[in-house]
């Protein structure tokens, strides 16, 4: 090949040993890192460390919206209180994220507790609802949800609000 | 009109391109654009590292990958930022580190057009939503696209 890309040239190989060394040196890096990525989530959001809990689970809104019309649980909104009022999931409980503690003791008798409690948050990116479950995970609740989508997508796919 | 008949401005671009071609064959010019390549990279994929799960949530927004593999493909894709980085700052095995660092390039460009493309907001959007269209969202991918250019001229002219 003119230039010279084939694997059997000395380019191919050293780009092939780059792309290899990386790749372990990646999962070797993962293995020490303290906060060590899941390496083949199935159905496990991407971005969470090693650490979550296994009791911690990553649902659909629709299976949500299933298991709560079975009267199973709660939702659990971590967003701001002013987007709460403005709509929110029915039979929902407002934790915000920024004021969960001063929150929690505020609505801590209205969580079942042996119930599904599912997280419903604003955000793809942030990371909250896995914080949140973890946090409500220290306190004692043992079967904690993370709704994947988020709300805006609840309302969109026609689950109830008020 | 000139004497030889080309108008003034063509006679000065013309004229003005073999300074041009002298500056990107220039090896100095070479070498200090392959280090700060090389530093943007390595300082990439550094600050990935420090929260490396913000970054996997980063590759899922962009809804291309399945989840499955999402997590193995941020974790390479830091480590080859890190190490070719590495091989362009030191000026080991150049060429191979500027095709790599295109091709990264290139999958970010990609990546970037086709969220804008989609409508896919790229940033949390927790407490204010911003559109995917935002600013930034521009500014990284013509970034990109400059970083783009400046391995492909890096590895043009290793040989």
């Amino acid at each position: 090949m003119p230039i010279g890309m084939s694997l059997s040239s000395a380019f191919g190989k050293r780009v092939f040993a780059i792309l290899s060394g990386s790749l372990l040196l990646s999962l070797i890096g993962n293995y020490f890192h303290p906060d060590g990525l899941l390496l083949l989530p199935v159905s496990v959001k991407p971005g969470l460390s090693r650490n979550i809990p296994d009791h911690v689970i990553f649902i659909s809104a629709g299976e949500a919206a299933r298991e709560i019309a079975l009267n199973r649980g709660i939702i659990v909104d971590i967003r701001t209180t002013e987007d709460y009022a403005a709509s929110h999931p029915r039979n929902s409980v407002n934790l915000p994220y920024h004021e969960f503690g001063s929150a929690y003791n505020e609505a801590a008798d209205e969580l079942p507790r042996g119930m599904n409690i599912y997280i419903l948050c604003e955000g793809r990116l942030c990371g909250m609802s896995e914080r949140v479950a973890l946090k409500l995970a220290e306190y004692g609740f043992r079967d904690v949800r993370v709704i994947k989508e988020t709300f805006v997508e609840w309302k969109n796919m026609g689950f109830p609000v008020e | 009109m000139e004497k030889h008949g080309f108008p003034r401005g063509v006679s000065l671009v013309a004229g003005n391109l073999g300074w041009i071609a002298v500056f990107i064959r220039n090896i100095w010019i070479q070498r200090i654009v392959r280090i700060i390549l090389g530093i943007l990279f390595l300082y990439a994929g550094s600050i990935k590292v420090i929260d490396i799960n913000g970054f996997a949530r980063q590759v899922m927004a962009y809804d291309i990958l399945p989840w499955a593999v999402v997590n193995l493909f941020s974790l390479w894709i830091v480590s080859l930022e890190i190490v070719t980085g590495i091989l362009l700052i030191v000026g080991i095995w150049i060429r191979p580190s500027a095709f790599i660092v295109a091709v990264l390039c290139f999958v970010f460009i990609a990546a970037i057009s086709s969220a804008l493309a989609r409508g896919i907001p790229l940033r949390c959007g927790c407490f204010s939503p911003v559109p995917s269209g935002d600013l930034r969202t521009w500014i990284s991918l013509w970034r990109e696209i400059a970083l783009f250019a400046a391995s492909v001229w890096l590895y043009c002219g290793e040989k």
